[in-house]
């Protein structure tokens, strides 16, 4: 499911003296099965875009293609509940959604509201839980018995009982211990991989968007002031710094490496891996210079 | 839902805004008693030039205020009626079968409508022209002598102002939660009753929840900042008298002088 944003714009109370535009010019397309990180400074317009993807809220002026449905500013478009199927949100702090008395049925909630038998959804919770890495004995426990972490992947693995084709992710592991974010990180990473997930990531950590995501949209003050692939973003990381944004370690490292011995290194690097080898040639290099 | 003005606080710098917020709950609670006083055409008269000089005062454009009215209008108009047709008193002015309207009936209805109205814009404007958290200091300091038969004024007040405090958090969570039910398939606008039930559930639980939460967190961080109630707690925004509280005051004073000698 292609998903392509045409001269959006979004205005929020519109025609009351609070009006504000929080979105404009945005023109991006997303391709299917892709794995896109979208990464912006608080109110840049992030968390208005990604309401537009499974229609909960609609573009004052400008139209959003999601697979054949189209959204535009026109009345109120009836027949969401399809396209909210097809399109799973994992908004940030998803355990605040939580409401059921067991995780089994909160689980359940979202694949019975879209109308899957109830049988096979308990099958596909009890499938679920390893992936999200919780033990099979949680499921007739309620859900506010559980850690904020554990509360965490419950709800996720609600919005995926689904079985959506595209899975919007807003900083899905704020708030949670390194181990748990690396966990829930390389999880969503098999799914997009495994299942050929279209995967939209928002996210403050350039680390995560450099190590996962096929392409990386910069967002700046309501609108994409960049798009490209890792690579090619953090080529030039001083965009980046000027608005705000921070950059990966490891591109900070090349950074002031570079300066240090006057030289430039090819291409940027995004793991510690390439940076160690650009290091070590780099020493190679003036060793040899020295002798 | 969004021109509806009670309740809501416009900010500005008039004098009605820079009034002592006690001078103005003193003078409400008395103006709602003084309106009682006006019975004929000249005390109404003055009635309503004591309101529109309050309005111009406090520099809030009328036609704000008339918008945000526009729901109570109704309910004047309903009380107008009412009054037309249920009163049979002085000349029949107009018959068409048994439909009646008397002379006392249009006065009336007309007198009944302007009180209702001053009462309404009078308290709608210290609303509009003062912060909640004034008010609840005005609240607390008016009746603190009641501290003295032991009653806890200062932790009503408080409730008063953390309850106030949250009303725009909570709205919007409100929305945040509703909006990830509906990511999970919820539809709050329609369905059949048994549905409706589900999304509300759906939505008050995790409401509660947070609330309770929120109020636990709350209470750890006052506690954590030393708080220990009122006894001895000096205020951060002191409440200061001047004189233009004062002559609000007498002017309200006048007013029901006035009224009282032109009643009949």
């Amino acid at each position: 499911m292609d998903i392509v944003f045409k001269d959006v714009e979004h205005r929020y109370h519109t025609n009351t003296p609070f009006e504000r535009r929080a979105l404009y010019n945005m023109n991006l397309s997303i391709a299917s099965g892709s794995y896109v990180a979208i990464i912006g400074h608080t109110g840049s317009g992030k968390s208005t875009l990604l309401q537009h993807l499974n229609g909960l809220l609609q573009p004052t002026n400008g139209t959003v293609h999601i697979g054949d449905q189209i959204i535009t500013n026109a009345k109120k478009p009836k027949h969401l509940k399809p396209l909210r199927k097809k399109v799973g949100i994992v908004f940030q702090f998803p355990e605040h959604q939580l409401f059921e008395e067991t995780v089994e049925k909160d689980i359940c909630f979202g694949p019975v509201n879209f109308g899957i038998p109830e049988e096979q959804a308990k099958k596909m919770a009890r499938e679920l839980l390893p992936l999200v890495g919780l033990p099979e004995e949680v499921l007739t426990k309620s859900p506010f018995e559980l850690s904020g972490g554990q509360m965490r992947r419950v709800a996720i693995a609600g919005v995926l009982a689904m079985e959506p084709e595209v899975i919007v992710l807003d900083e899905p592991t704020a708030g949670l211990d390194p181990q748990g974010r690396k966990e829930i990180m390389e999880m969503f990473y098999r799914l997009h991989q495994e299942k050929k997930l279209t995967t939209i990531l928002v996210t403050h950590s350039m680390e995560d968007a450099a190590k996962y995501a096929d392409e990386i949209v910069v967002m700046h003050r309501g609108t994409v002031v960049k798009t490209g692939t890792p690579k090619e973003i953090f080529r030039e990381p001083n965009t980046l710094l000027e608005i705000g944004l921070d950059v990966p370690e490891t591109i900070l490292f090349q950074k002031k490496l570079e300066e240090k011995f006057g030289v430039t290194i090819d291409s940027p690097c995004l793991t510690m891996e390439e940076i160690v080898e650009e290091a070590k040639k780099l020493f190679a290099k003036v060793r040899k210079n020295d002798e | 839902m969004n021109s509806m003005i009670i309740g809501k606080y416009v900010p500005g710098t008039s004098i009605v805004h820079r009034m002592d917020p006690r001078s103005k709950l003193i003078m409400v609670f008395f103006y709602v008693f003084i309106v009682f006083l006006a019975n004929n055409v000249e005390t109404y008269a003055v009635l309503m030039i004591f309101t529109f000089s309050l309005i111009l005062l406090s520099r809030i454009p009328l036609s704000f205020i008339i918008r945000g009215l526009k729901p109570i209008f109704l309910v004047i108009l309903f009380t107008f009626l009412l009054h037309l047709f249920m009163t049979k008193e002085g000349e029949l002015l107009y018959r068409l079968g048994w439909f009646e309207i008397y002379e006392q009936g249009v006065k009336q209805g007309v007198f009944i409508s302007l009180r209702f109205l001053s009462l309404i814009i009078v308290t709608t404007l210290l609303t509009l022209t003062t912060t909640p958290i004034e008010v609840t200091d005005g609240v607390e300091s008016l009746l603190s002598p009641l501290k003295k038969f032991n009653m806890p004024i200062h932790e009503l007040a408080l409730m008063m102002s953390i309850s106030l405090r949250f009303i725009p958090t909570l709205m919007e969570e409100t929305d945040k939660i509703m909006k990830a039910q509906t990511a999970r398939g919820v539809d709050f606008s329609g369905g059949s009753f048994q549905e409706r039930i589900k999304a509300i559930v759906s939505l008050l639980v995790p409401l509660f929840i947070n609330s309770f939460k929120r109020a636990e967190e709350l209470a750890t961080a006052m506690e954590a900042r030393g708080y220990r109630g009122g006894e001895g707690r000096t205020k951060f925004r002191l409440l200061t008298w001047k004189t233009a509280d004062t002559a609000l005051i007498v002017s309200l004073i006048l007013l029901a002088i006035i009224l009282f000698i032109l009643r009949s």
